[in-house]
This record gives C-alpha cells, structure tokens and sequence, in this order.
C-alpha cells in the first residue's frame, strides 16, 4: 500500500526545482521506479515470507497474498501461530482487520492512492537520493527476474536490494540493509501467480465491528497540529540528507495527545512523536541504554526488531524518534529538536 | 442472492461496481423494491461517510458505550461491610486522608523536582504507529503485523 499526502507530493516537488539538474536517464533506476506502480496494474497472489532482524532476535511472519488491481488486497496470515487465519482486507479506501479467534473486526479509512501522481512523488525522492545498480539476472519461482540495487547517494551504502520480476516489474524479493551493512529485513514471495483474483475472495465476515483507529487529523501544516494539539511541536532542524516530511498525524497514545511526522528519503523512514503531557516509553524488555542528546543524559535508546527508538525530553515535551536510522544520526536529529 | 433478499456482500459487491452488469441491474432492480435490502444498503453508505466524516472532523465526542461505562462504575455502590465501617470511622479517617494527601504532594513534589518520568506507555506501540504511517512508503515492508494483533497477541 502507499500513501503520500498532498501536502507532502507539493513539497517534495517544490524542493526539487531547487535541486541541482537530475543525473542523465538510468535504466536501473528507472526499472525500480517502474517496481513502485506495478501493483497499481497487476493482479497477483502468492505466499510472503517477512522478516525483520533485530539486536537479539527477528520477528518474522508469513501470509498469503491476494492482490486485485489497483485496491483490492487481502492477507490471510498462517504464522505466527498466533495470528493464524487472521487477515486483513482492503477494499477500496477501507481497510478491515478481522480477528477470526475474537471474531472481530477493526475498520478504518484508508486513502491509498493509485493516481501517477502519486507515485511521481515516491520516485522523484528515490531518484534524488539514491542510485541504482542492475547485476546479474536470475529466475526466482520460475519468473525471470533483474536484481537492483540501491545506494544512498550521500552515504555510498547499500540500502536495498530487490529482485524484480522483468515481465510485472513487481518486487519478488527485497531485502534492506542497515548501515553497517547487515541485513534488516526481508520480504519474499513465494508460488506468485498473475490472474485476475475474484471479488468473492475480499468478502468480509459477519463479525462485529470495533471502533475506528483514532485518528484526529492528518496533515503536514505543523500550525494546524499544534493548535489542535495544545502544544508546540517543534521538527528536527539537522536530519539525514534526503529526508522530507511526508505525513502529520494528530493522535491519542493511551489518552496523551501526541503529534506525529513522518520523514522518509524514499527507502528509509523515521517518525518523531511529539507530547505536552509527561510521558514514558516503556522499553524494558527492549533492554534499552542509557544515552545522551545535546550534551545533556536522561534520553534511552533500545531497538526493537529492524527500528531503532530514542527517548527524551526537555522538560516540557516529550520526544519518541523511531526510525530505520542508527544511534548517531538519531542524537544528532533529537539534538537540533529546540525547546519551544 | 437467496429468494427473498440479497446478502450483504452483494449489496457492498454492488456498491463497489463489482458485479456483471446482468446481475448488477437484476441487484438495482431488487433493491428498489425491497425496503429491507434498501435499508442495508444506506447503513453501507452511512458507515462508510461516517469514516470519511470521522477522519475530517475536528471535534471527537466520546462513544456512548465509554461514557456509560464511566457513568456505571462512579455509580457502583460501596460493600455494605465498608459502607458500615466509613460511616463509624468517617471524622479519623477524614483526618488520616488529609495526612496521607499532605505526604503524597510532598512526595510527589520531591519526585517533580528530581524529574518526573511522566505515565508509561509501552514502546511497542509507538513502533506500531510508525509502522502503520510508513507502511505507505516506497518499499515499505508489505504488510507488518497489524498492531490491533500484535499489541494483543503476537510475541515481541
């Protein structure tokens, strides 16, 4: 699935007029583009395999896929054992998270959108802050397939590599690294077959349905957040090279009203979550480290599976950085984050 | 579609334009002639700008069930055991209530002084949102385990 708010396409577009001039064509960079629309035309199911590797452990799941083009989705989970038969089905612009052992269901909006313009956003982003390379073809559940890879342009690291079927140009494989190189995470499909998947197969059972997943507002004005919010949620003034803001999001974490924006550089995100009321991210079983922002200590710092957290607070607001960045690069965003 | 009426899957099948359109016009055709039918079908499109209204609003009212649990529990009546014990007690236990309260500010004003940690909220969840946002990315991990199973059920 894939969003990218309006606010945010306009800014990131606004940002490249003032970039220097794009590198000539690049057929390996233009095939992963290419890999971000193909579900918006392609029907498909298979098997997932998904893992996620943390510090000390990985958390992995696997579902079966069914895809109708351009949004209809369902994935049946069958490991962990304690999701097993559970799903979740989108179906238009709603999205239905059914708990067959609690015979529930959990329904909310969902604006994902399919237009090109959308996904011009996601691809002027990849295109300016990554480089791809093709290497060596290889068939992959009988589908011949291109391996790309893609480097951060600033940092000259590995960031993701996927395999990408040649026909579809859907992702078959896609693994992400961390910065010191090791794997983070892995998406595989297995047994994928193209035909055009039957509305009956996104049917939604008869199960009561819970309450909407409480979300206030969603926007990128920090002006309208905060207002709302009753507080001044400040943005990290140093990030990463390549990050934009793509979402705001005003919401309520256990009753404490907390502000939340996304970054992302096309590959990689972080959020930063924002609240006025004192507030504890409890992250003992995470084994969490003491550390230091800005010079100063009282900030934590655990991972939990392929996300790093960072805690802290100024004494007035209290900051939550979660985000597939190391430790470094998150102290020296919570760094710039001024006290209002 | 049974001999009487249609099911809900095939009124939301309708909806979404998702039918051939011989049974698309047979559905149309039922459905303005059936008041039960007809009925199932505006609560779909009532659920549904509810969502897109819910999202747009500015202002929440609390869910009628949350405020009726609240009304219920202020209302629960004591034990008749303690009942009978406050009644007798009430004037010493005022005043113990009174010393108990001074000790707690006092506490509580040495604890803000050292730097309050503020209520504890469980990481997972902020991984959850952020997960959920960023699963729109290019990218993105296809689909993470929802957070309304992981937070209940699945092993972190």
């Amino acid at each position: 699935m894939r969003r990218v708010s309006v606010a945010g396409a306009a800014f990131v577009l606004l940002a490249l007029t003032r970039a220097t001039a794009l590198p000539a064509s690049d057929r390996a960079i233009s095939l992963l583009c290419a890999a971000l629309a193909a579900p918006a035309t392609v029907s498909y199911t298979g098997l997932v395999e998904s893992l996620r590797i943390g510090e000390r452990g990985a958390q992995a799941s696997v579902y079966r896929i069914e895809h109708r083009a351009p949004n209809f989705t369902r994935r049946t989970y069958s490991a962990p054992p304690v999701l097993s038969g559970d799903a979740i089905v989108t179906r238009g612009d709603v999205d239905y998270a059914i708990d067959v052992k609690a015979r529930k269901i959990e329904q909310s909006l969902d604006v994902t959108p399919t237009s090109t313009a959308d996904f011009t956003a996601d691809e002027a982003l990849i295109r300016r802050n990554y480089r791809a390379v093709e290497e060596n073809a290889e068939a992959l559940d009988g589908r011949q397939t291109v391996t790309l890879t893609a480097i951060n342009r600033y940092t000259n690291r590995t960031t993701l590599r996927v395999q990408v079927d040649r026909a579809t140009k859907l992702v078959l494989d896609q693994r992400e690294y961390a910065g010191d190189g090791s794997l983070r995470s892995e998406v595989r499909f297995e047994s994928i077959r193209y035909a055009r998947v039957p509305i009956r197969d996104f049917r939604i059972p008869s199960y009561p349905r819970e309450q909407v997943r409480e979300v206030e507002e969603r926007t990128l004005d920090t002006a309208v957040l905060n207002e709302d919010a009753g507080f001044s949620a400040q943005e990290p003034h140093v990030m990463p090279e390549g990050f934009v803001a793509l979402e705001g999001d005003l919401t309520e974490l256990h009753g404490i009203r907390t502000v939340q924006l996304l970054y992302s550089d096309g590959i990689r995100t972080f959020s930063l979550f924002t609240s006025g009321q004192a507030v504890r991210p409890e992250m003992g079983p995470l084994h969490p480290a003491a550390v230091t922002v800005g010079g100063r200590g009282g900030a934590e710092y655990a991972k939990d599976g392929a996300l790093d957290i960072l805690t802290w607070n100024d004494g007035r607001l209290y900051y939550t950085l979660v985000g597939e960045l190391e430790l470094a690069e998150l102290q020296r965003m919570a760094g710039s984050v001024r006290k209002p | 579609m049974n001999e009487l009426h249609l099911t809900p899957d095939e009124i939301v099948d309708y909806l979404h334009g998702e039918l051939s359109p011989e049974r698309d016009a047979a559905v149309a055709a039922h459905l303005a002639s059936c008041a039960a039918c007809s009925q199932v079908r505006e609560e779909e499109l009532t659920l549904t700008e509810m969502l897109r209204a819910h999202v747009r609003a500015e202002e929440r009212e609390m869910p009628a069930t949350v405020a009726a649990a609240i009304q219920t529990a202020v209302r629960r009546a004591p034990q008749p055991g303690w009942a009978a014990w406050d009644a007798a007690f009430r004037p010493l236990l005022a005043l113990g209530a009174a010393a108990a309260v001074a000790l707690v500010l006092w506490a509580g004003l040495s604890v803000a002084h050292l730097g309050s940690r503020g209520a504890a909220i469980d990481a997972a969840d902020y991984v959850d949102r952020h997960t959920t946002l960023s699963e729109v990315t290019p990218f993105a991990d296809d689909a993470p385990i929802p957070p309304v199973f992981a937070s209940e059920n699945a092993p972190r």
